[in-house]
């Protein structure tokens, strides 16, 4: 068979995602964007709170949950269908839709998945081979299991805030600048689209189910070894070292020309500090102090002092070409802009663009991170959109259980199926762009974004 | 019961660092079985440490030892045809050959002609990929964190931009590795077909700020970091108490503002002026002035968990120390402890996710340097060097 004609890898595989917000959601993405028939489960009460938003040119219309741009940024593929689970004839619809799955992944805490009737045990009931993904703060087990946690507070919990600072300064959570960018959601999510193709290929081999307890916590942790062996290995909290590195030196970031423009500098070996040296024509008092990598690390202040000195007139992207073509790595601090502007992840198809949702067409393409990895024979092509709110309710209900419409009429009779979410369940609030540039939330806005977009994609 | 019965990937790793050892460790914990090729001088993180006693010993790095349980290792010098041929007779009988040597150099490996069957996967990890402007770029942690966008919206306002600590893009790129691995895995079973996977750790890092990016898409704002006149508290940062540090996230606080505010006692805050999340932002850095306090007069542990029990988003930032001791993980019996020949007792983060009813300890310790060479040659027919047997062997 020509690699044109086979299908994607997860083709067949069906996957009822009952996640909101971050986490659950972009776990099961790459899935959806590999073949897998992924059907996201919301409710009128409970619609995933990642619709609200950015809206396009931060101006909302009266279906504005249908457009958000992270709810598309990670929902893409999915077909969206709705169902209140908080009552029991949702619970029982659910429970046929679980009979003819293969995995269920949640991100309910402990409590909350009892208190449903949706424990492993309740689902293997009805389908013996089902693989139940849990994926949450704590885990389902242990004296925190119902601790509530959100992104910030697993990467206070792991390790991961406490060893990562400036040298003089308090701890720092990353990506704190960025409005809705939570580094431990995308950590964990990582993790759980791991466990649930692993759990798969398993039941390829033994023919069992599976659950997977994720704790977000624990995979925080799994990230951070080299800390904690320090720890269980020599009794040592290992303080926080800002950019620089335990052995290479110099490492840090130094300015260059322009608004916030940097670019961070890594020697590994002292052939590449010459180079620096040389090509940076770096003027250095008692350069002997500075032959070896010990030295400069003794010396890194004063080092570092010297470099930025030389880097200040340079332009970051010129300086970064310069210096890797003397064999010194050097990379741009890339921001936003510049992400979707790069040539390099342009050649790599990194971005793919969305034709947009078929009732707005005003709203036109979108660029949106490839949901998938790049592989060479199962192109994780941008098929479709994410779902408008229930768009696949009666599609999927005839497609999995055979329901008619009467039934489903039923079903919307009893507020067990929703066509829209309840009034004011998905926040309205809009990014103010004047008040985020003045308290400098933002380095710059710009008004022809789209212009500039359309001229990189090619539009 | 365990997760290693039955047949599992049969794995070819070619990894020095963190990223595809990783990778393949992961595979591991669910069945792969895994063949560590390390080049006669090693692993480079058998040089990363932490040490026993600070010692430097390539057998008792504690990454290597992390990243490498459950493995059979051999050494071999792939660069040369005689080694590459010996490699191909490896990949022969394997699934899977996962590698970071570095952009386009597995490709370029002296294999002969059509040694490499059409059912193999070959999952590569690179700074920015296999190919592309920028793939013969110099490569490393700090790199991917600038590359990928993390660090611009790092640390704070009037500063320079920082990298997150440790080594998160090595390891997510070797988490990535491993899910598109076992996705490719359902091609081969059913098609017999492999396929090149290409992970790059810009990629992966650029995917953890993916709301900056749809910002930027959506509106033109490009973010920075800092919390711009946002208080601390508001913006989810970090507060000082009596002994140590506490998160509020505030996506939870904001929900249940009214019991927080009972919670930390600042019943000035309950007001018609703070009812709202506008209201809460135009009170600026009066939040701050209110809430400071009061974080500072209790020490972290009461109000972690005096707090959860009032169902509020508070945690502690805890160490390194804190997580290994943390009653928590000690009662989920996250972590292993595992005897090895050279390094003694290691104790260390155990396989993620859980699986319940499964068997958690690894089946075996970190490889030494060469240590299966005997048996892994031998079973390729060649004798403990990696060369041909004169007598005996069969290499058709």
């Amino acid at each position: 068979m020509s690699d044109q004609n086979l299908p994607l890898p997860l083709e067949g595989i069906r996957i009822l995602e009952l996640g909101m917000v971050i986490v659950l959601p972009l776990a099961i993405a790459p899935l959806a964007a590999l073949g897998a028939d992924v059907v996201k489960v919301e409710s009128g009460t409970r619609p995933d709170q990642i619709r609200s938003g950015p809206q396009p040119e931060n101006t909302p219309r009266p279906d504005a949950f249908n457009y958000g741009g992270n709810f598309q940024a990670i929902n893409r593929m999915k077909r969206g269908i709705t169902i209140d689970l908080s009552k029991p004839e949702g619970r029982e619809l659910l429970l046929r839709l679980v009979a003819v799955s293969d995995v269920v992944a949640e991100n309910f805490t402990s409590r909350v998945l009892h208190n449903m009737g949706l424990t492993y045990e309740d689902l293997r009931a009805v389908n013996p081979r089902i693989i139940l993904l849990s994926s949450n703060g704590f885990g389902h087990s242990g004296p925190w299991q119902n601790y509530k946690a959100y992104g910030p507070n697993i990467e206070s919990v792991d390790g991961l805030m406490l060893l990562t600072g400036y040298l003089d300064g308090p701890p720092q959570r990353a990506g704190s600048g960025g409005l809705g960018v939570t580094y431990p959601d995308v950590a964990g999510a990582n993790f759980g689209a791991f466990a649930v193709l692993a759990a798969l290929e398993r039941r390829e081999r033994t023919g069992e189910g599976m659950w997977l307890d994720l704790s977000h916590y624990e995979a925080g942790v799994a990230t951070i070894a080299e800390g904690i062996l320090d720890y269980t290995m020599n009794g040592r909290v290992p303080p926080r070292v800002a950019n620089r590195h335990p052995s290479r030196a110099p490492q840090g970031v130094y300015p260059c020309q322009g608004l916030d423009r940097w670019v961070a500098i890594s020697v590994a070996t002292d052939a590449q500090f010459s180079a620096l040296v040389q090509t940076l024509q770096l003027s250095m008092p008692d350069a002997d102090r500075f032959a070896t990598a010990e030295g400069r690390r003794e010396h890194h202040d004063e080092l570092d002092a010297i470099i930025a000195a030389a880097t200040t007139p340079w332009v970051a992207e010129e300086l970064e070409r310069t210096l890797q073509a003397a064999g010194v790595e050097a990379t741009v601090v890339q921001n936003a802009r510049d992400l979707l502007l790069d040539p390099q992840l342009r050649h790599r198809g990194s971005f793919q663009l969305m034709p947009p949702p078929d009732a707005a067409p005003d709203i036109g393409p979108r660029a949106h991170v490839r949901q998938g990895w790049k592989m060479s024979v199962s192109t994780a092509a941008a098929r479709a959109g994410a779902p408008a709110f229930g768009e696949h309710t009666d599609e999927v209900l005839h497609e999995y259980l055979e329901m008619g419409s009467a039934e489903i009429a039923k079903l919307e009779e009893q507020g067990i199926v929703a066509r829209a979410p309840r009034d004011g369940m998905v926040s309205r609030e809009l990014v103010d762009m004047n008040e985020g540039l003045a308290s400098g939330r933002f380095v710059e806005v710009d008004t022809d974004y789209r212009e500039k977009l359309a001229a990189h994609f090619g539009v | 019961m365990t997760l290693w019965d039955g047949d599992g990937l049969r794995v070819v790793e070619l990894g020095s660092g963190i990223s595809a050892a990783f990778g393949a460790r992961l595979l591991s914990d669910f069945g792969a079985q895994v063949i560590k090729v390390e080049a006669p001088t090693g692993d480079e993180a058998r040089l990363a440490g932490p040490f026993p006693g600070d010692k430097s010993d390539p057998e008792k790095s504690g990454l290597f030892l992390y990243l490498n349980y459950n493995k059979r290792a051999i050494t071999l010098d792939i660069e040369t045809a005689e080694g590459a041929s010996v490699l191909a007779s490896l990949l022969a009988e394997a699934d899977v050959v996962i590698e970071n040597l570095g952009a386009g150099r597995f490709a370029s490996l002296p294999f002969a002609e059509g040694a490499l069957p059409e059912r193999l996967i070959v999952c590569s990890i690179s700074p920015y990929g296999q190919d592309g402007p920028k793939s013969g770029y110099l490569g490393s942690e700090i790199g991917a964190y600038a590359s990928g966008g993390m660090m611009f919206i790092t640390g704070e306002a009037e500063r320079e931009p920082l990298k997150q600590a440790l080594n998160q893009a090595g390891h997510h790129s070797g988490v990535n590795a491993a899910s598109a691995i076992l996705t490719a895995s359902f091609l081969q079973r059913r098609f017999g077909r492999g396929q090149h996977i290409d992970i790059s750790e810009q990629e992966t890092m650029m995917m953890t700020v993916f709301p900056a990016l749809t910002t930027y898409v959506y509106t033109g704002g490009v973010m920075r970091r800092g919390r711009g006149n946002v208080p601390r508290l508001i913006s989810s940062m970090p507060m000082p108490t009596k002994d140590g540090w506490i998160m509020p996230s505030y996506a939870g606080l904001g929900t249940w503002w009214d019991a927080f505010a009972a919670f930390m006692e600042v019943p000035e805050a309950t007001t018609e002026e703070f009812s709202t999340q506008g209201g809460r932002r135009q009170q600026g850095a009066l939040i701050d002035e209110l809430f400071g306090p009061k974080f500072k007069e209790r020490p972290t542990a009461e109000i972690f968990h005096q707090g959860q029990e009032w169902g509020l988003t508070l945690t502690a930032l805890q160490s390194v120390a804190d997580v290994t001791e943390s009653s928590h993980l000690v009662e989920r019996d996250f972590f292993v402890e595992q005897d090895h020949p050279v390094a003694g007792r290691v104790k260390m983060p155990g396989p993620v996710p859980r699986v319940p009813g499964m068997e958690r300890q690894p089946r075996r310790p970190a490889p030494l340097l060469g240590q299966h060479n005997e048996e892994i040659f031998a079973a390729l027919g060649l004798g403990t060097d990696g060369k041909p047997v004169m007598s005996g062997a069969n290499l058709s």
